[in-house]
Order: C-alpha cells, then sequence, then structure tokens
C-alpha cells in the first residue's frame, strides 16, 4: 500500500475556553504563514474577558493562513487560521473541525448582530446549535453605540456583573461554588498525616540540588494524590447524566490563590505520567501561569479531580466544594509540629491535615476513608519521593 | 566582579519583581517581611532563590531561608556570600 502523503487544509476555531466563554479577542499571533507547528504549541494569545489565555494546537500541521486580525473580537467557532494536516490527522479530527480535544468547541449559532445598535439595553440571551443552551445566567449586552461590550457573566438578578478582569474571575468562581453547592451531596473525611520522614528526605534531597532543580512538599503531596488514585479510581473522573465516568487519565487542578483576590485553578494534565520532578516543573509552570495571568487552554479543561491550599496558608485544615463535574477535592492544611505518638513514645513532628471532599452520588464513606489510608501509607514511602 | 550591597539589594528586588509581576515590589520597605507583605507563597521563594541563583551563582540552601526575611537581611546575606 502507498504512503498516504495527502494533506488536508482545516479551519482551527475559536474554542470555548470556559463555560461561559462566548468570544475572544485575538491579542497576539505567535505564529505566521509557513511555520510548522507540533501538538502543544502556541498558535494565538486570546483574551477571554477573564483571563489571557495561550491557545495551543492540537495537531502537527503547517500554518497556511491567518484569518482574524489582531484586536479583533470573534465568537466561540469562528476560524482562526487554516492548517495543513495530514490526511490521518485530519480524518480523526473532522475536515472543518479541528478544535483541542480538550476544549470542545461549541458550534454557536452567531450572536445577535453587533452592529445594530439597541435602543434600550436589553440583554440578549445567546443561544447555541440545536441541543446545546449555554449557560442561561449568560447575557449579552450591546452598548448604546451598537460595538459590544463584551460578554457579561451575571450570576444572581442584580449582581455586579461588569467590572475589572479580577471581579468577573471572582463572579465565575462564585458561580461554580454556587452549583457545586447546589448540586453536590458534599461530604468529607479527614486525617493527621505525619510528614516527617517525608520532609526529611524532601530535605535531604534540595540540600543536593540547587534552586532550580529543588522539590517543594506541595509537589511531594500531589505525587502522593496521584499515586492513590492509581488504587483508588473512583475519585478520578466525572459525575454527569446519574452516573460516574472515571477518567483515562489524572488531569490534576491545582487551586491557586491569586494575588489581589480570586482563586485560578490550572489543570497538569495526564500527571500520572510524571515522575516527581516533572511534576514539580509541571506545577511551578502552571503557578507562574497564573502569576503572569498567561493561562494556556489546557489550563481551561474541567480537570479529573482537584487538589487545594497545598500546605502554605493559616488554616489546619480545608473543607473544600468540589469543581463540577468532578467528584472529590482534596484539601491540604498547614504544616504543624505536634506531638505523636512513635512506638510507645511521644515524638514532636511535622504533621499536616488532609481533608478529602467527596460527592456522595458517586461515592461513600468507606471509599472516601480507603483513600485517606492509601495515602497515610504513600507519604512515607520511598515511591513518593520517585 | 563582586557585587556591592547596592546592586545585591536591586538583584534581590529584581528577582522578586520577575517572580511577582503581580506584588507592588516598589512598595517593600528594607525591614518589611517580604513573604506576608508581598503575599508570597512557598513557589515564590523558591523561584526568587533560583532567580538569584541564575543572576549570581550563590546557592542558597533550604536551611539558610530564615535569614532572608527582610530586604535588608537578605541584602546582607548575599553581602556575606559574595565576600566569602
Amino acid at each position: 500500500m502507498a504512503a498516504d502523503t495527502e494533506s488536508h487544509t482545516i479551519d482551527f476555531r475559536l474554542p470555548s475556553l470556559g463555560s461561559d466563554m462566548d468570544a475572544g479577542v485575538v491579542l497576539d499571533w505567535r505564529v505566521s504563514p509557513g511555520d510548522r507547528v507540533r501538538k502543544g504549541d502556541v498558535l494565538v494569545e486570546v483574551d477571554t474577558e477573564k483571563s489571557e489565555i495561550e491557545v495551543e494546537v492540537w495537531h502537527a500541521a503547517v500554518v497556511e493562513e491567518l484569518l482574524v486580525d489582531v484586536g479583533t473580537e470573534v465568537p466561540v467557532g469562528t476560524p482562526l487560521a487554516r492548517l495543513r494536516v495530514d490526511a490521518d490527522v485530519a480524518r480523526r479530527a473532522g475536515a472543518t473541525a479541528a478544535a483541542p480535544a480538550s476544549a470542545p468547541v461549541t458550534p454557536a449559532a452567531p450572536p445577535p448582530p453587533r452592529s445594530s445598535p439597541q435602543p434600550t439595553q436589553r440583554p440578549a440571551v445567546v443561544v447555541g446549535a440545536a441541543g446545546s443552551f449555554p449557560d442561561p445566567r449568560l447575557v449579552f449586552w450591546p452598548s448604546p453605540a451598537g460595538s459590544p461590550t463584551g460578554v457579561v457573566h451575571a450570576t444572581t438578578p442584580g449582581a455586579a456583573t461588569q467590572g475589572s478582569r479580577a471581579d468577573r474571575r471572582q463572579a465565575a468562581v462564585a458561580a461554580l461554588m454556587d452549583r457545586a453547592n447546589r448540586e453536590i451531596p458534599h461530604f468529607h473525611v479527614t486525617r493527621r498525616l505525619d510528614v516527617e520522614r517525608a520532609l526529611r528526605a524532601l530535605e535531604e534531597r534540595n540540600e543536593h540540588h540547587p534552586p532550580t532543580e529543588r522539590v517543594l512538599p506541595a509537589a511531594l503531596l500531589l505525587r502522593a494524590v496521584v499515586l492513590a488514585l492509581r488504587v483508588h479510581p473512583e475519585l478520578n473522573g466525572s459525575w454527569a447524566d446519574d452516573a460516574f465516568t472515571p477518567a483515562s487519565t489524572v488531569d490534576l487542578g491545582v487551586a491557586v490563590h491569586v494575588r489581589g483576590g480570586g482563586l485560578m485553578t490550572p489543570v497538569i494534565a495526564a500527571a500520572e505520567e510524571l515522575d516527581l520532578d516533572a511534576l514539580m516543573a509541571a506545577l511551578g509552570d502552571a503557578v507562574r501561569r497564573v502569576r503572569r495571568g498567561k493561562l494556556r487552554s489546557g489550563d481551561t479543561a474541567p480537570g479529573s479531580i482537584t487538589v487545594t491550599n497545598i500546605g502554605d496558608g493559616g488554616a489546619d485544615g480545608l473543607f473544600g466544594v468540589i469543581h463540577p463535574p468532578q467528584v472529590a477535592l482534596v484539601g491540604f492544611g498547614r504544616i504543624v509540629e505536634a506531638p505523636v505518638v512513635v512506638e510507645g513514645s511521644v515524638a514532636a513532628h511535622r504533621t499536616m491535615q488532609v481533608t478529602l471532599t467527596a460527592d456522595h452520588r458517586a461515592l461513600n464513606g468507606h471509599s472516601a476513608a480507603a483513600f485517606l489510608d492509601t495515602l497515610d501509607d504513600l507519604v512515607d514511602s520511598p515511591e513518593v519521593l520517585t | 566582579m563582586t557585587r556591592d550591597a547596592t546592586a545585591l539589594r536591586q538583584l534581590v528586588v529584581d528577582a522578586i519583581a520577575e517572580v511577582a509581576p503581580d506584588a507592588d515590589v516598589g512598595t517593600l520597605g528594607d525591614d518589611d517581611e517580604i513573604v506576608p507583605t508581598l503575599e508570597l507563597d512557598s513557589m515564590d521563594v523558591l523561584d526568587v532563590c533560583a532567580g538569584i541563583y541564575e543572576r549570581t551563582g550563590i546557592d542558597i540552601p533550604e536551611r539558610d531561608y530564615p535569614k532572608l526575611v527582610t530586604l535588608a537581611e537578605f541584602t546582607t546575606y548575599l553581602t556575606a556570600r559574595e565576600d566569602s
């Protein structure tokens, strides 16, 4: 059989980078026509009003044409660029909808024409294609002059909507927490972990490395969680249509505090493939992306589980709120030196409270407690340091 | 090249500003506690030390972190490391 050397031109469309995203402004093209891109390369930077996001390309391809100028706002689903991909890639992706698998394209009907001025500021609800109604709290306000003022996310009637990026981000978090609280029957199980041995091993390890190669306790805890999920896959996945679907990878959401207020949850995809050093690098990259306000499209993917408050901060423990459609959240409290009993004697060890918050539709106390058992064993094992 | 205290202080400020572009490093006084004042977390602290390592070659071990509480202390520490 002759080798398939055909290639196809596909449209790379603006993906939906969040449940409330309706449109984005092209900020900066990172490629030019003729460039060859690999999977994961950043194609373009887009402003979604809550964050600047670097949109990654999902297939190896050659850039043929850039279709949208910098500064232009376009609805989700608009072709941004034309890419030439190999025939088999095109077949897998579908001829015209080459969108990243982690950020499904919402094929929306075009929103109300922005050029026609509205006499009054009545909200126009954007309705998606048949079968896909966007969140009804999403409203699109045309301004009196006819040019769009941007997408606004109203959480409750009369709630503050427009405002700074931080306000909009907070509104998005509020909406998610609100939904989680309404839909998910939360329960919590908690355990005090003795982390003295783990921290000493980490310190010993870090002693022999410059700061550029050190590993933080946070990364070690993430590693322990990922390893524990191998044994307890029922915590890693999503709940939809009255059923749990396990995820095939551990896409770890990490809650990162944003200075000035707010919370962002970048995602470390396929965390189970990363050893401790790689996980530390991924964690550092994720935190730095949040600090610079430069998220990647992969960060906006839902994630299969979230870990929060990993060791910093003033709380002994965190009993959190699950991020739907996930079914579990792992919260770590601060490191506290405490008396522990070791072989009949009291010693001063560093400890930390870990809390598993779980969705009682998907999980029960037994499996939740078993996870904590496994986590406790893993924190002390050499495996977590690899 | 041996840097003096002023140059080292600036290096620390630059390293912090690079790590925390969203923090107001300009408002940091010499005797303010860096971490709580700028709301730095453990990742930020590590990145600052990494930035200093990359700029100066000075490897700050974890056990010396308690000596770096304020900008003044940080500068004193680095000056002593430079001289030795």
